[in-house]
């Protein structure tokens, strides 16, 4: 997992409320692990991105300390109660990975840094995040009330 | 041609209008900054009550539960290592976080956090560890 979120915002209140997300974008290089799965060889040169944090990449594995972590994309449509969010721009999984999602009363943030370390929309995002997840409690089932 | 009193209500005016344009062009910045709801910005703390549990002590969690706390109504933190359900009652969201995790014989060691089936409140599991947690939990959030 790198410091940055793939690709452009969804409309999702969870970008708008109750802070407006307003991402820098970047163009950067098509990582080639992308080119290694099915479709990987119809990606263009560069891909839009967006810094959600910014600590360094550690020279060694690329990645950036304390690792962030990806989940394998699936379709939303497939299985209920669950949303991708934002893909993250990776270097070692494929295009499409998930880094911020939802499943249930679940949000996953993907990404590593405090909050100190992330960039103004990333907090931006995170706060959301944060606002979002609070409007799904689950529902208890009888045998654990 | 000007006389001299006309040339001077004509300069007097053109200044006047100058004035008036960058006083409406401040005031539109002022409001539309308010309206975007920046996040240094003096805005009201958001009504939620969050709960945060990681690594006590540590810088990192000194981190988040500073900016928690300067944006939402009440804020609690706890050990993630010695995490309870029970513990997140009367917060509406909790935050499952830890620090840097350890690799041990090929296995990402992390505390022992315990967290049911049956757990319902609203959660944001975060970074390797959040995706240890959904991992757990068979969520498709889990770890790639």
């Amino acid at each position: 997992m790198s410091e940055a979120a793939q690709g452009e915002l969804p409309k999702h209140e969870i970008f708008s409320k109750p802070f407006k997300v307003e991402p820098v974008y970047e163009l950067w290089e098509t990582p080639n692990n992308y080119r290694r799965y099915p479709g990987g060889d119809r990606l263009p040169d560069q891909l839009k991105v967006w810094r959600v944090q910014r600590q360094a990449r550690d020279p060694k594995t690329r990645m950036v300390a304390p690792y962030g972590a990806l989940a394998k994309p699936w379709q939303p449509s497939e299985v209920p109660d669950t949303e991708i969010l934002v893909t993250g721009y990776n270097l070692g999984k494929m295009d499409g990975a998930v880094a911020v999602g939802r499943e249930r009363n679940f949000l996953q943030w993907g990404f590593s840094a405090p909050p100190s370390k992330m960039t103004e929309a990333g907090r931006a995002f995170f706060l959301n995040s944060v606002c979002y997840i609070a409007k799904f409690p689950g529902k208890e089932s009888a045998s654990s009330k | 041609m000007l006389t001299n009193p006309q040339r001077m209500s004509t300069v007097m005016l053109t200044r006047w209008i100058g004035f008036s344009l960058i006083l409406t062009i401040g005031v539109f910045f002022v409001l539309g900054t308010s309206a975007a709801g920046g996040l240094d910005t003096a805005s009201p703390k958001i009504d939620l009550r969050v709960i945060y549990f990681g690594h006590p002590q540590s810088l990192r969690a000194r981190d988040f539960v500073e900016f928690l706390e300067r944006h939402f109504s009440k804020v609690g933190q706890g050990d993630l290592d010695t995490f309870r359900e029970s513990e997140a009652a009367g917060y509406d969201v909790t935050i499952l976080d830890y620090d840097e995790l350890r690799i041990v014989n090929d296995h990402i060691q992390m505390p022992k956090s315990v967290v049911s089936k049956q757990y319902v409140r609203p959660t944001v599991t975060i970074g390797a560890t959040g995706a240890m947690v959904c991992q757990r939990l068979g969520l498709k959030t889990g770890y790639l």
